[in-house]
């Protein structure tokens, strides 16, 4: 079973392209062949819809036996890995500080490969922070495999990732891919009518504290300067 | 019934610098050689904290638009090829305004009024009180009709009216309400009411059983804001001014 490190990194400035292009052209390149990390997305958030200005990045290993060969291979990384050490400081330009979750995928949830083979890519992620209620993140889960993702596929909506956080009890993220901006505008639009996601929506007080989403994207290396 | 949506940003603006970074956003909100032809997204609001609840220093913009209107913004921002230059000339050359936000789309209520509504009834104020509130999944439609049918007629006996009363997309458990007091002692009479005014306290007995959660902010408008005046707003364009 895969694990996964999600990261929300604050950005300094205009430094969200710049620290995106690192991360593609030089962190990820390093991780993947240094320690066999994976890289699954690295993307802006779309600041009309959450915090600004934030990058999220989402890495992937393949068990908590790689978790652990690849954090130990790193760290001290003044020690241990000193490309990335000045990967990191040359970073602090573009960002000073973040906040790092550690995941669980539910089992109906893809990894990476699996993600590749069937084509689940978009423009726009879906971003939703779960909050369950005690004791109620496996449920949740549960009725989101078995009732909402027929629906969502329905919409068109293609599940990257549902997950339990390994140390935050009741904590859990979903991200989906959306094709294209106009698929996005199309759900929202058609939402407040939508009488299948309003009875999920009265549902959800079930098993969760809150939801709360919001939009990132894979910019393309040419559109992002902020 | 109100068509459009809002977009909603809390600015964490370098302290003392609000006013100019409210102006200075207008501006390139406003640009129409960044649109292409397309129309801009009107100014429904700015407002900065006033300091007296909630957080502060912080200034607020609404921008009003439509789900077209912002996918189409959206997709020039982060994937069109041809970039918005100016929005990256902004963005860049106005760090030393703000430091950050947290933003949200709002779908309006169907009795919320439109930036255009506002105009005609000339609605200004000094102090305006902004709540943005956490309820049980499946309660936010409730509790907007209950804030058109119970305070909405109770506050405006205190002189207070409504500016905006709004569902958060993609945060179902959200609502976000917007009332505005012409003058400071009207919001001062109506927090003074709360527990005599038999409406009132009805209203917070049902606010009490239902809310989790609450952020207030009380605000004053932007200086360069229709709202802030009632002497020249019929002069003041909502797009255009500097």
């Amino acid at each position: 079973m895969a694990v996964y490190i999600h990261e929300r990194i604050e950005i300094e400035g205009g430094g969200r392209g710049k620290l995106i292009d690192m991360i593609r052209s030089r962190w990820a390149p390093h991780l993947a062949r240094e320690h066999g990390v994976r890289l699954v997305g690295a993307w802006a958030t779309v600041g009309s819809t959450g915090k600004w200005p934030e990058v999220c990045v989402h890495w992937e290993m393949d068990d908590w036996a790689h978790f652990s060969r690849a954090q130990r291979g790193q760290y001290p990384m003044e020690e241990r890995d000193v490309s990335l050490a000045e990967l990191w400081n040359q970073a602090l330009e573009y960002r000073q500080r973040g906040h790092s979750m550690l995941l669980k995928p539910t089992s109906f949830s893809p990894d990476l490969a699996g993600g590749s083979a069937e084509s689940i890519e978009g423009d726009v992620i879906l971003h939703e922070d779960v909050l369950a209620l005690p004791g109620r993140l496996s449920s949740y889960h549960a009725a989101l495999a078995a009732e909402f993702l027929p629906l969502a596929e329905k919409r068109g909506l293609r599940l990257l990732g549902a997950y339990a956080h390994a140390l935050q009890p009741g904590t859990g993220l979903n991200l989906w891919v959306l094709r294209d901006w106009d698929h996005w505008r199309e759900l929202m639009e058609a939402t407040p009518g939508d009488a299948e996601l309003r009875a999920w929506n009265q549902r959800l007080g079930e098993w969760l504290e809150d939801l709360d989403g919001f939009l990132a994207v894979r910019p393309p290396g040419t559109a992002l300067r902020t | 019934m109100n068509p459009n949506i809002y977009l909603h940003e809390i600015i964490r603006t370098v302290p003392g610098r609000e006013e100019p970074y409210m102006a200075s956003v207008l501006s390139v909100h406003s640009d129409g050689a960044r649109r292409r032809g397309e129309q801009a997204p009107g100014a429904f609001g700015q407002f900065r904290s006033a300091g007296v609840s909630g957080s502060w220093p912080g200034a607020i913009n609404i921008w009003e638009n439509t789900w077209s209107g912002l996918a189409r913004d959206l997709k020039l921002q982060f994937q069109d090829a041809a970039r918005d230059t100016a929005m990256e000339e902004w963005w860049n050359r106005n760090l030393h305004l703000r430091r950050g936000g947290y933003d949200r789309i709002l779908i309006p209520a169907p009795f919320s009024p439109t930036r255009a509504d506002l105009n005609a009834r000339g609605a200004h104020g000094k102090a305006f009180l902004h709540e943005i509130l956490w309820l049980p999944f499946g309660e936010p439609e409730r509790y907007l009709e209950e804030f058109e049918r119970r305070l909405l007629p109770a506050a405006q006996q205190y002189g207070l009216e409504l500016i905006g009363a709004f569902h958060v997309a993609m945060r179902p458990r959200q609502v976000l309400t917007l009332m505005g007091a012409a003058e400071w002692a009207h919001f001062g009479a109506f927090l003074e009411s709360a527990d005599t005014d038999p409406a009132l306290r009805a209203w917070h007995e049902y606010r009490a059983s239902c809310v989790a959660r609450a952020e207030e902010v009380v605000l004053i408008p932007a200086r360069h804001d229709p709202l802030a005046s009632s002497e020249t707003r019929s002069d003041r364009p909502l797009t255009s001014r500097p």
